[in-house]
């Protein structure tokens, strides 16, 4: 998950470098709609997708990016060839890489001034808003509209992050939500029956499954809650509370941050900073390399990651004790909000022309049927997005092979659309800054008030000089 | 006495080199041995058996090897055009006197200043403009000439006596006939030198490659062993260390036969020859 620092200061560097293209993008973009060049004049191809006749005429050849790398690459390709011999003739797929997510958008934000981007792109949660914005996308919802395509089947947890002014906009793909992970044979030796659901608990819970030595260095500690704007996020989701304004940034793009004021941000810190300072959590652990090994090696008997890290933990582990996994945990018990997701979706291209939007269109259904969902999962350890999934045999044996993954889908089960999380074009950044000021808060370097203050500042000046030269 | 200093040098060095060793070593030993291995915590020194699986996985799945030709085939383009460009514009700046001259060379000094990464988005926007995508000449062309080495070399000539150049032009030797039989052949090891900074920085680009190329034959081995590990999830250890191994291979062959070119030309000055 981590790239090498290099290449980390790389796709930073160009993310950089992408904002200056964002402010080309928002005056190309005008550009674009007024030549009428790509984009789709709304009302001429109203129920075309359901007119065109794709076993006709020349073959459709789309091209498909994706930052999918290693095994989860190989079981994409597997799908995808399935999908080019079914539509042989008619419609060819070409998967392409695209580095990683960050990697990805950004070469996405300069491909489309040029009008060399994809015909189909899947781009990760956090550039949901950005996407809306830009006006390169055709919404999924058009064409879930007009071939009367039943929106239910998209499990609708999953749907509704993805959901803006009641469109769906992208087609969920690889889905995954965060959990608590945990040592149960730790758990047991300490007497500790239950996996605690918030962060209050843990520190209750914290002096059980801490041990030192006759030197009084610690040599287990309770939990690795590594630093991650993610997680930050999916807390103040489950108390209930916005991230940004304008409705969490989906009736609107988001003008400032409102975390700061609603409480949801201070409670956590607070939480957070004590669970470090009560000793719960160990210094080393707020680093996500070290929380993990940390975890895999029996030193802390929790961790927290997402769903989709389920596989790689099970094959580190390997055996010497055995995981539990529990929902990921609130502030305390008035936390009672669900999660949201993670992972990245399918975004349609905008194009004029209606064969390939069509044959788009045929690919995502492809992409999101039950068959492909369940396999996928089973490769992956992402969620099936279809419920109709759940009823694939092929999920069932994976399921009962990996119990642990049953309180993943529990977990989606009971959270509600109303925890989608926020949405905001520049969440990359956002989430850069709230993982700067949490460590600086973790290492003692400033208080909780004023990481809070820190992260409101900037993330809301940010969000000014955003909305300053993205005006529509 | 002298032998203790000595000897403290040596240990000293001996220490340095296995700290600079050791990430190098774990690469390698973590590229044969499989994954499980890699996950379980007895994580140690020496490979847990000798696994090739990773190395044959990276070989025949996975586009490396055409990248591999591919990247080798830029670096060497890039380089080549890069020697080209660089000695013929340094004579000019060291030999010729033509207006304007101190200005121009000057410019393309400041161009030093700006880091390259600052064009890529309008280089980008040109690439496309002439439906280059996904071509060599898009890897290529954009790194075709070099500031860096047209200081060096234009430096190298300078401390050259200019009285061979009065020397050759009296009995008649035109400038090109200088350059390409006595200025070239004298400025051989800061060309070396400068070869082999251009080679590991071309063999090393990310960014631009990631840009201009999408189809995976087209692709650089930078882009291609990042494409072995996942965004959500790191699964596969072993595949991209022996991918990122092998990757290194060139630079190191390039460094291990290269550093001597690379430390004469930076210590030679005066006039040589």
């Amino acid at each position: 998950m981590k790239k090498s620092s290099l290449k980390k200061a790389a796709s930073c560097l160009l993310a950089a470098l992408c904002t200056g293209v964002l402010l080309l993008g928002g005056c190309a973009d005008s550009g674009a709609a007024n030549s009428g060049n790509d984009a789709v004049s709304s009302a001429a191809p109203a129920d075309s997708a359901a007119s065109v006749d794709l076993k006709s005429g020349p073959q459709v050849d789309l091209v498909f990016w994706h930052s999918m790398g290693g095994a989860n690459a190989a079981a994409l390709q597997t799908m995808i060839d399935e999908f080019n011999s079914d539509n042989s003739g008619h419609i060819k797929v070409t998967a392409q890489y695209q580095g990683s997510y960050d990697d990805g958008i950004n070469k996405f934000k300069s491909a489309m001034v040029s009008k060399s981007g994809p015909d189909i792109f899947q781009c990760y949660e956090l550039g949901t808003r950005y996407l809306i914005d830009s006006g390169y996308i055709d919404p999924m919802q058009n064409y879930i509209d007009r071939d009367k395509w039943d929106i239910k089947q998209i499990d609708a947890n999953i749907a509704a992050y993805y959901t803006a002014d009641n469109k769906l906009y992208s087609m969920p793909f690889n889905s995954s939500t965060p959990l608590l992970y945990y040592n149960k044979d730790l758990f047991q030796a300490a007497g500790v029956a239950e996996a605690p659901k918030s962060l209050q608990e843990i520190i209750d819970i914290a002096p059980k499954l801490t041990k030192k030595d006759s030197s009084g260095n610690v040599t287990q500690g309770a939990i690795g809650l590594w630093v991650y704007g993610w997680f930050m996020d999916q807390i103040i989701d489950k108390a209930k509370q916005p991230i940004f304004d304008n409705g969490n940034g989906r009736t609107g793009a988001p003008t400032k941050v409102v975390f700061d004021s609603n409480g949801g941000g201070a409670a956590f810190l607070k939480k957070y900073n004590e669970l470090v300072k009560s000793g719960a959590m160990p210094a080393y652990a707020i680093d996500k390399k070290n929380a993990q090994s940390g975890f895999v090696n029996g030193k802390l008997a929790m961790y927290t990651d997402s769903t989709a890290g389920l596989a790689s933990l099970l094959k580190a582990i390997n055996g010497k004790f055995e995981l539990g996994t529990a929902y990921f945990p609130g502030i305390d018990s008035s936390s009672t909000g669900g999660v949201s997701i993670g992972g990245a979706s399918l975004w349609m291209v905008k194009s004029d022309d209606a064969r390939k939007q069509a044959a788009k269109w045929e690919f995502i259904k492809f992409m999101v049927s039950p068959k492909q969902q369940a396999f996928w999962n089973t490769k992956t350890g992402y969620f099936p997005i279809t419920t109709e999934a759940y009823k694939e045999s092929v999920f069932q044996e994976n399921v009962k092979k990996y119990p642990q993954f049953q309180t993943a889908i529990d977990q989606l089960h009971d959270s509600s659309p109303e925890y989608a999380g926020g949405l905001c074009a520049i969440y990359t950044q956002v989430r850069k800054v709230e993982e700067t000021e949490m460590q600086k808060m973790l290492n003692g370097q400033q208080s909780e008030d004023q990481a809070l203050k820190n992260m409101a500042d900037q993330i809301n000046s940010a969000l000014k000089d955003y909305n300053a030269s993205n005006k529509k | 006495m002298a032998s203790v200093r000595k000897a403290a040098q040596w240990i000293l060095t001996a220490l340095l080199a296995l700290f600079l060793f050791f990430p190098f070593w774990f690469m390698i030993s973590m590229s044969v041995t499989p994954d499980s291995d890699i996950l379980s915590n007895n994580v140690s020194l020496w490979p847990s058996q000798l696994y090739f699986g990773n190395i044959v996985k990276v070989l025949t799945e996975t586009p490396l090897v055409r990248q591999f030709l591919n990247t080798l085939f830029v670096s060497l383009a890039i380089l080549l055009l890069q020697i080209v460009t660089s000695v013929t514009a340094a004579y000019a700046f060291a030999f010729l006197e033509f207006k304007g001259k101190k200005t121009i060379f000057l410019i393309i000094l400041s161009t030093l200043m700006v880091p390259g990464e600052v064009t890529i988005v309008s280089n980008y926007l040109t690439i496309c403009a002439w439906r280059w995508l996904d071509t060599y000449q898009a890897l290529i062309l954009p790194y075709a000439a070099s500031a860096l080495g047209i200081f060096l070399i234009r430096q190298y000539f300078l401390t050259m006596a200019r009285e061979i150049h009065e020397a050759a032009a009296i009995d008649g030797c035109g400038d090109v006939r200088f350059l390409t039989q006595i200025a070239t052949p004298l400025a051989r090891p800061i060309i070396a030198a400068f070869s082999v900074t251009s080679f590991l920085s071309s063999w090393g680009m990310y960014m631009w490659p990631l840009l201009v190329t999408s189809k995976s034959e087209m692709r650089t081995v930078q882009v291609g062993i990042s494409a072995l590990q996942d965004a959500d999830s790191a699964l596969s250890f072993g595949m991209a260390l022996a991918g990122v191994a092998l990757v290194t291979l060139p630079s190191l062959i390039v460094f291990i036969f290269g550093h001597r070119q690379l430390v004469e030309g930076m210590m030679s000055g005066a006039v040589k020859g």
